[in-house]
């Protein structure tokens, strides 16, 4: 079934595919089953020993040592099966939930930045833990029962057919009844969950964006606001919640009623043909004892059945992410970049909108740019294209008159130093931060961290550069943070160097003694600088001026100011902003 | 040592570490640790006790009359007898029905509501703990530690609690008749069940830690996916999908690992428990015969006697498929307890003197303050800032520029000195009348998910009211003038008509951060502060 191809896959139902996934381990599954097929196999002979016993006392023929010898033989097999069955359900479910894993970080790690956030990591995160637990809960409780419940539901059923075929049928038509209520029931159910699933979701968003803007809330105050919105989540989620719970509070006395009218059947029918004659008080006894144990099995499948419909539902989602496709690197040009910069008629539409319309400009090797604009003038998505992490809608980004797309992009990206305007330190030392790319020798560390002026504090940290930086620890400033950035970037030794508002957050002494180590230290180097203040790049070769996505003009400082009025209003505004007084917190 | 005395030098918010002391964990403990979660629920757990009584009794009567009848008319060959004891069963069962009727849906009620308060109870300690709660545990093990383990004790109070409950129940109504019926007999019967008992009270401790072993490696991972995933550009343009692999691999393993252990030690009860089944039937058939033969006990009475010994082990042995669940719950119910046992330690103190008209507006005297376990950033600094004047913070990165802003605004607390805000320490200041006065831009920019308009609105009570109109037109002239001040008008106008009701969801904030700072700033203004801090 699993070798046909990815268009039939699609259309098959998701328990088949369920199965499906169990294939690569059918080895650990057929011990599973082997194992508990044999347990309840024993569980079945412990009624026939004990009845045996008794009439053996009743001819007196009963020897206590042997039958409780017997007993303990079969109570051991029992035992000894039993818990190489956890064990073998244990290992089953946590390889499947491990390999599922594995394989889905493995897509996710083939996709592109796009695909990531299209998705959100969000969902992702969901997809890797919650879901995976769904189909792990399956394996690991469900495989084992579904098996043994349909060994002991045939194994009675047979048993009941060969004592009375007649009353036997009678008996068993419960089954229908219960099996059309379960189907009913869970078909509503199934709903249910998907619809529960999404209240979960929206209610860990909450939670999460609570988390992850505490900072912002405790400004505002707004942990009011806050709680309004998790308690409207988390009220949705507790009334689908009682809605799955009021279908199983229905589904469940159900189908012991109907158990129980069995049992009725057989003492009313039964008595007759035993009043009758035509069937013994012993066959009559075994009827009993042999729905009992059908009732086990047959609740034991409506547990499971919830378990599978939220392990169908889970594996569905985790299908969407298994089955995207490769994305091919049809890149093949390995090549040392010289620096020359290249942007063709490009436009970006994103969400319908357009960001970036028929940009064009040059960057010769060497030399130094600065991308000049208001807020969302498509500055930080100019820069996302000229390190592939976005496609152009239209037109191409060239490097030494090459597209990019021709380049190999890993040895693209090893050329191609980019500091972005978040910074995104990892929890790991900051030398492991800092030299982040696995091409960085010890030199390029020392190189850029001397550049990036970060000696100093280095060295006046207890444990220099093996100091683990947390994930959003205060205890790194705004400025030192960007720093690390900006060395990350510069310990790949690149060719280009995109930085992207960087100088947002460093003190302009700071930055200026940053940007002349960088010209000394990487001579050669082409410098492509987004920023909003001009001051610091008047010196620049070309200045570009990005307004809603247009280029409005470029040259250098001197030739804008002469032919740029909307480059003249900025540069007055800026000079003008501030009458500030100055005071010292000492 | 009281919460508003820990020093904040410690990482007393750290969460991730071990408690070593564990208590071991019983079914006593559990209860009386579930209990109080229950108190308000008083009416609707009697009357599920009452119908898991009334349906356990009809569980139990059922073999009874049946037994008679065939004692009594079957071997009579009564068959009028049979058709009236049969439908004296019928009543039986239909009162079992609608008793276990409700009893799944009162149980399964008050799980549900109990799971409902422990969120309210975690969500609204999450929000009155202080920024530093957030700065010392990772941001994917916090959600992790939310949503997993609130999802473990869903699990738990949605599906296992009812059959636990049940089961307990069923256990305990077999365990009277049995001791009813022979105690001698009805004591070696359950020998073998005290084993098992006192077999758990003694694995528990071990089974626990294992699955908060299991617990912890887990929300590690999340971590660390949460990381990657969130920093995933940085991953790209570096070409590190190796490193974000080679680290999801490893603690993918070491989750895998931590995982078996758990499910090993937590299957270990299941054929633990089928042992005592059966060791059980040994004992009453072996003990049974005995006391025959010494003319104590009828054959009768020893068939009866297995039937309730069933009855006995049966239900323990479907405790023992829900001891997982309960188990696990208890581990997220431990973690979740660690965080609701956390204080703010941001308290506010009682005001001696009332705010004083002429005083600055805000004042530093002598201010010191450090990160818990990192250098002094500020010290000993005085200031004042007067009303209605501009003032800029200048200085050098780590010169603890973001961090005075903070102090002002009270994410923490001076570690040393006082911060007035109109000549009153701040400390004594109301938190609604603290965010009244003083708006703050933070540097690094968040956007809920949510319209532009909920965020530009975000924290106003003043115009909460009209989030819900859905024209830009309509907005109050005070958020336009608030939008105009920042600039921003023009930017929001161009995303008309969809934008101010279209969603800035976590991704699209990423485009660009300017925006972003934008609405935020326009949500500050709109609230006109007496600060403002940027």
């Amino acid at each position: 079934m699993a070798d046909k191809t990815a268009g039939t896959k699609r259309a098959a139902p998701p328990g088949s595919r369920l199965l499906g996934l169990l294939k690569p381990y059918r080895a650990l599954v057929s011990i599973l089953a082997a194992l508990t097929i044999l347990g309840n196999a024993l569980n079945l002979v412990v009624p026939k020993l004990l009845s045996r016993a008794i009439d053996d006392y009743g001819r007196a023929q009963y020897v206590p040592g042997v039958v409780a010898a017997e007993l303990f033989a079969v109570a051991m097999g029992i035992f000894v099966f039993a818990y190489l069955q956890s064990v073998a359900q244990t290992i089953a479910s946590e390889r499947v939930a491990r390999d599922l894993r594995t394989r889905l970080i493995a897509r996710i790690s083939t996709q592109e930045n796009a695909y990531v956030q299209q998705v959100t990591p969000a969902t992702l995160l969901t997809n890797l833990t919650a879901d995976v637990d769904a189909v792990k809960m399956f394996v690991s409780q469900a495989v084992a029962s579904l098996i043994s419940s349909v060994f002991l539901i045939v194994g009675a059923s047979i048993l009941l057919l060969s004592i009375n075929w007649k009353l036997g049928i009678a008996v068993l038509t419960v089954l229908p009844i219960i099996g059309v209520t379960f189907s009913v029931v869970l078909k509503r159910v199934r709903a249910l969950f998907l619809k529960g699933q999404e209240a979960i979701d929206w209610l860990n968003k909450v939670i999460n964006e609570s988390i992850l803007g505490s900072a912002l809330i405790r400004l505002l105050n707004s942990q009011q606001h806050e709680y309004d919105k998790f308690l409207a989540a988390t009220t949705a989620a507790r009334d689908i919640s009682l809605s799955i719970l009021r279908l199983f509070a229905s589904l469940m006395p159900v189908i012991i009623f109907a158990i129980n009218l069995a049992t009725l059947m057989i003492l009313t029918i039964g008595g007759r043909f035993v009043i009758r004659g035509s069937m013994s008080l012993g066959d009559f006894t075994a009827f009993n004892s042999y729905l009992s144990i059908l009732i086990f099995p047959v609740i034991m499948i409506g547990f499971m059945s919830n378990l599978m419909a939220q392990a169908g539902a889970s594996y569905q989602r985790l299908s969407r992410v298994l089955d995207t496709p490769d994305v091919i690197d049809t890149g093949t040009l390995v090549a040392d970049l010289r620096g020359d910069i290249g942007v063709r008629h490009v436009s970006v539409t994103l969400g319908g909108k357009a960001v970036l319309k028929d940009v064009s400009f040059d960057a010769r090797a060497g030399s130094r740019t600065a991308v000049i604009g208001p807020t969302a003038a498509g500055k930080t998505q100019l820069l996302y294209l000229l390190t592939g992490l976005l496609k152009p809608t239209s037109g191409t980004v060239e490097f030494d008159g090459r597209p990019i797309d021709d380049y190999n992009k890993q040895r693209l990206h090893e050329q191609i130093g980019f500091v972005f305007q978040d910074t995104i330190v990892f929890n790991l030392t900051l030398r492991e931060n800092i030299a982040f790319s696995k091409t960085v020798t010890d030199a390029d560390l020392e190189k850029a961290v001397a550049t990036a002026e970060l000696k100093d504090f280095i060295e006046a940290l207890p444990e220099k550069l093996d100091t683990v930086v947390s994930e959003r620890g205060s205890s790194l400033s705004g400025g030192q943070k960007q720093r690390i950035m900006l060395a990350r970037a510069l310990a790949l030794n690149p060719r280009v160097l995109l930085l992207d508002d960087f100088t947002a957050r460093v003190d302009s002494t700071t930055e200026r003694q940053i940007l002349d180590n960088v010209r000394t230290n990487y001579p050669g180097i082409t410098l492509l600088s987004v920023t909003q203040k001009i001051a610091p790049v008047e010196e620049y070769d070309q200045i570009v001026l990005l307004m809603e996505g247009e280029v409005l003009a470029s040259g250098t400082h001197r030739q804008l100011l002469e032919t740029s009025p909307e480059y003249v209003q900025i540069h007055d505004s800026q000079r003008s902003t501030s009458h500030y007084e100055l005071l010292r917190a000492e | 040592m009281t919460r508003n005395e820990a020093p904040a030098t410690t990482n007393y918010y750290a969460l991730s570490k071990p408690s070593p002391g564990q208590r071991p964990a019983s079914i006593g403990s559990a209860i009386r640790r579930l209990a109080p979660l229950m108190a308000d629920e008083k009416r609707r757990v009697a009357t599920a006790f009452g119908a898991m009584l009334l349906s356990s009794v009809a569980g139990l009567l059922g073999p009874a009359i049946i037994g008679y009848t065939v004692d009594n008319y079957v071997q009579r060959g009564n068959f009028p007898g049979v058709l009236k004891w049969a439908a004296i069963l019928l009543a039986v069962y239909l009162a079992g029905l609608v008793a276990t009727y409700v009893q799944t849906q009162t149980m399964g009620g008050i799980g549900r509501e109990v799971l409902f308060k422990l969120r309210n109870a975690i969500f609204t300690k999450l929000q009155q703990l202080p920024l530093d709660f957030f700065n010392q545990n990772k941001a994917g093990d916090l959600i992790s530690r939310i949503n997993n383990d609130t999802d473990k004790l869903n699990v738990f109070f949605s599906q296992a609690l009812m059959q636990f409950a049940s089961n307990l129940f069923m256990m305990a109504g077999a365990a009277i008749f049995i001791l009813t019926l022979n105690v001698r007999l009805g004591l070696a019967a359950l020998t073998p069940a005290m084993g098992v008992f006192i077999l758990t009270q003694l694995l528990s401790a071990w089974v626990k830690r294992k699955n908060a072993k299991s617990l912890q490696s887990l929300g590690g991972m999340s971590a660390e996916i949460q990381e990657s995933l969130s920093n995933f550009r940085v991953i790209v343009a570096f070409n590190r999908l190796d490193y974000f692999r080679k680290k999801f691999d490893a603690a993918n393993e070491q989750t895998y690992a931590a995982s078996v252990e758990a499910g090993l030690a937590n299957n270990v009860f299941m054929p633990i428990y089928g042992l005592s089944f059966n060791l059980a039937q040994l004992i009453v058939l072996s003990y049974g015969m005995y006391l025959i033969g010494a003319g104590q006990l009828t054959v009768g009475l020893l068939i009866g006697f297995l039937l309730y010994v069933n009855s006995f082990y049966i239900p323990l042995r479907q405790l023992a498929a829900v001891w997982t669940s309960f188990q696990m719950a208890l581990a997220a119910l431990d973690r979740i307890s660690a965080v609701l046992a956390l204080e703010s330690n941001l308290p506010l103190i009682p005001s001696p003197a009332p705010a004083r008209p002429g005083a600055a507006v805000l004042a530093f005297e002598h201010v010191s303050f450090s990160y818990p376990g990192g250098q002094e950033v500020l010290r000993d600094s005085t200031f004042t800032l007067e009303r209605g004047r501009t003032y800029a913070f200048v200085g050098p990165t780590g010169g603890g520029k973001t961090t005075t802003a903070s102090l002002m605004a009270r994410l923490y607390d001076p570690t040393g000195g006082r911060v007035l805000l109109a000549g009153r320490d701040i400390r004594s200041c109301p938190p609604e009348e603290r965010a009244r006065k003083i708006g703050f831009i933070l540097q690094e920019p968040f956007l809920f998910t949510g319209t532009i308009r909920d965020n530009v609105l975000y924290g106003n009570e003043q115009f909460r009211s009209w989030t819900t109109s859905t024209s830009s037109h309509s907005w109050p002239s005070g958020i336009w003038a608030a939008c105009w001040l920042d600039s921003s008008k023009g930017s929001i106008r161009k995303w008309r008509p969809s934008a101010t009701g279209s969603a800035s969801g976590r991704s699209s904030s990423l485009r660009s951060c300017a925006p972003c700072c934008r609405i935020r700033s326009c949500s500050s203004w709109t609230k006109p502060p007496r600060t403002s801090t940027r």
